[in-house]
Order: C-alpha cells, then structure tokens, then sequence
C-alpha cells in the first residue's frame, strides 16, 4: 500500500510545493525527506538570492573583479550557470543582471514599484566568471554582476530531490515544485507517471495538457507574467544580445529535459527565440522537448513532449 | 478447530490495526530550524485537482512562468 503527502510552501519568491509517494509505513522516512528538502531549499536561496545582501551572490557581485571565497551552493550554481551560458549558445546568458536592472527588476517581484524601464549604456553580454573549486573562490569580470534567480530554482529543485532520495531511500517517488521549476523521480503512489499541468497562459482554468513523467525536470519560462516597467508593458526575460528585453519569442514556453537544472536554462533561452526557430534549437538538443505558446497563433509541441489530455488547440 | 479460526481472525485484525496506526502518524511536517526562509502556508495529503480538457484530471503540480 503506497500513499502521498504534499507539502506547501513560500520559498525563493514563489508558491512551492514537495509530493512523496512512499509505501505506508515509512511515514516516518517522507517527514525525514520532506525536513532535509526544505532544509536544503532554504540553503539554496540563502546562498544564491540576490535580494538579500548577505547572501553568498551578493557579496560575489559587490566585489566583482576580485577573487572572493564562496560557498560550494555558489560554486556549483556558478558552475551549472556557465555550463548552461555555452549549452544555450548564450541565449541563457547568467550576466545580464545589469540589464535587468536597468529594465526594472531591481528587486523582489514581491515588492517591486513600477517605473519606467531603461537600459545600461555600454553593456555587454558573457562577462567571465572564473572559478576556482580547490580554493573554494570565484571571480567575476569588473563591473559585471551575477543573476541566478531562474537557474537557482532549477538547481535547487534538483538537489532538494536528490537529498530526498539520499535520506529516505525507501520512498517510491517525490516531486519539488519550485513555482513551476519542478524536478520529478520515481512513480505516484498508484504506480503510474507523476502527472504535471501546463498553465495556459490564456486560460487559467485550461490547462493546455498535462505531462505524464516518471521522471526527469519541467521548467516554463514567459512574459505572460513578471512585467515591468511603469505600464507594465516590460517583461522581465532580457535578450543577451541586446541586452533589452527580448522582443522575439513566443508567450510562453515549457522545456520538458532530463532534470530541472537542463529544463529551466533552455525555457529561458528559447522564451527569448523566434517561435519559428525552436524546432531548430530542438533538433541539436535531442534529450529536450517544449510547449509553446505563441503571442499570436496555437500552441504546438517540438520534440519528445509526453503530453496527455492536451486541448484540441495544442498540435502535437 | 474453531479456536485457530479465531486466532486467525484475531491476528488479521491486529496486523490491520497496526496498519491503521502507522497511517494516522502521518502528521504534518513541520519546517525544519534551519529553513528559516521557507514559510510553511498549509500541508495536505491530497494531490491538487485541476480541470483538463476532457475531465477532471488530478495532477500533483501545475508548470506556468515562474
């Protein structure tokens, strides 16, 4: 006999949640996953926010330039951000928070007051950052600075699920959602797939489909929310290339990949590429499939997408 | 004979009570002393139930832009 707890929570500026699937008598060992999950999630936003200033980021972007030690939450995240720059072809790109701020996004979403966005004169995608493990230091370019504030869920996801399996190897399957970031393995209690909803950014009573995984990560990225600017007519995904706020893209994509770590980058590179050339981002990167929405037009899928009772509009 | 009939019965009914009381320990979770960032909101044992396009689909978590 299996059963499942969910747990509900705010984290990292979003709705969370945590599911486990475990048979009925390890209730004791889903509590004991549930505690070391929140643990580790709180540890993450606690070393990569760059909203609190006495965060492991915080202190790395105040001393860009210089070699600054940093913990090994940072360093793996630095680690997994540049990875992700150069996988993306730098449409994901880790150093655009200059731009972001410059945009608006200068604080909490929670908190932010709307102003006219502008943009910052002379800057310029893929600063370095420089790591360096055995010394536990990083070192980012002179006047760059570092947002993690999507790839920080994606990892944070990953890990939270992967310290549920370490301490509780009984459980069945568990799932973290991190306000869409969510990070799935093993089965539902009644043995079949975790099944995961697609908002639909139109229709937030339609789902466009739900996805049926026994593992693996899902991620969506958009402009369906987080506007910005004094008439909201701003979004909050800024294209490296320009760095503006992306005018290309579709409204919203969901990235289905082999972990949430792989899923959230490649949302965020393809929220910010023409709609018409995500099949052609796909086909190089075999292991991923995505959702689309497009501003004007239907949704369609592209790759392996294992979506299930998916509105008729949805072409597959 | 009718004794081990009764024996019988009687061990099935103390393994099922052993199963009820295991299910009743599920308490809530409590958040542990060092997430001090998470908040808690609620805590349920129910899967979330969200309307699809052909029926009532129970899903465990809904993906939209974070």
């Amino acid at each position: 006999m299996r059963t499942l707890r969910t747990y509900r929570f705010r984290a990292m500026g979003t709705d969370c949640s945590i599911v486990v699937a475990f048979p009925i008598w390890e209730a004791a060992g889903a509590k004991r996953a549930i505690e070391a999950a929140l643990s580790e999630i709180g540890a993450q936003e606690r070393a990569l926010s760059r909203f609190d200033p006495s965060s492991d980021l915080s202190e790395l972007n105040a001393a860009a330039g210089r070699w600054t030690p940093v913990g090994d939450r940072l360093l793996r995240a630095l680690s997994a951000a540049v990875d992700a720059r150069t996988a993306t072809g730098g449409a994901y790109d880790p150093t655009v928070l200059p731009a972001l701020v410059a945009a608006g996004y200068d604080e909490s979403f929670e908190h932010l007051r709307p102003r006219n966005a502008g943009s910052i004169a002379g800057w310029r995608a893929g600063a370095a950052i420089e790591l360096d493990p055995d010394a536990s230091r990083a070192r980012l370019a002179a006047g760059s600075a570092v947002d993690l504030g999507g790839i920080g869920k994606g990892l944070s996801a990953t890990t939270a699920l992967a310290v549920m399996r370490s301490v509780s190897p009984r459980l069945t399957g568990a799932m973290v959602d991190l306000g869409g970031d969510i990070a799935a393995w093993g089965a539902a209690p009644d043995l079949g797939p975790w099944r995961i909803a697609v908002a639909n950014p139109r229709d937030e009573d339609r789902p466009l489909g739900v996805l049926e995984l026994f593992g693996g990560g899902v991620a969506t990225s958009g402009r369906d929310r987080r506007r910005l600017g004094a008439d909201g007519s701003g979004h909050h995904l800024i294209d490296p290339a320009t760095g503006r706020p992306a005018v290309p893209g579709p409204l919203t994509v969901t990235v289905v990949a082999p972990s949430a770590l792989e899923a959230e980058p490649h949302a965020t590179a393809l929220a910010i590429t023409p709609v018409e050339q995500a099949g052609a981002y796909l086909a190089h990167r075999p292991n991923l499939g995505a959702i689309l929405v497009p501003e004007n037009g239907a949704p369609f899928t592209v790759g392996r997408v294992p979506l299930v009772d998916h509105l008729e509009a949805v072409a597959t | 004979m009718l004794q081990r009939i009764w024996a019988g019965m009687a061990a099935m009914w103390a393994v099922m009570a052993v199963f009820a009381v295991l299910a009743l320990r599920q308490a809530p979770v409590a958040p542990s002393a060092t997430s001090a960032t998470t908040h808690a909101v609620t805590s349920s044992s129910t899967v979330a139930s969200r309307p699809s396009t052909t029926s009532a689909t129970q899903v465990a978590a809904v993906t939209r832009t974070s």
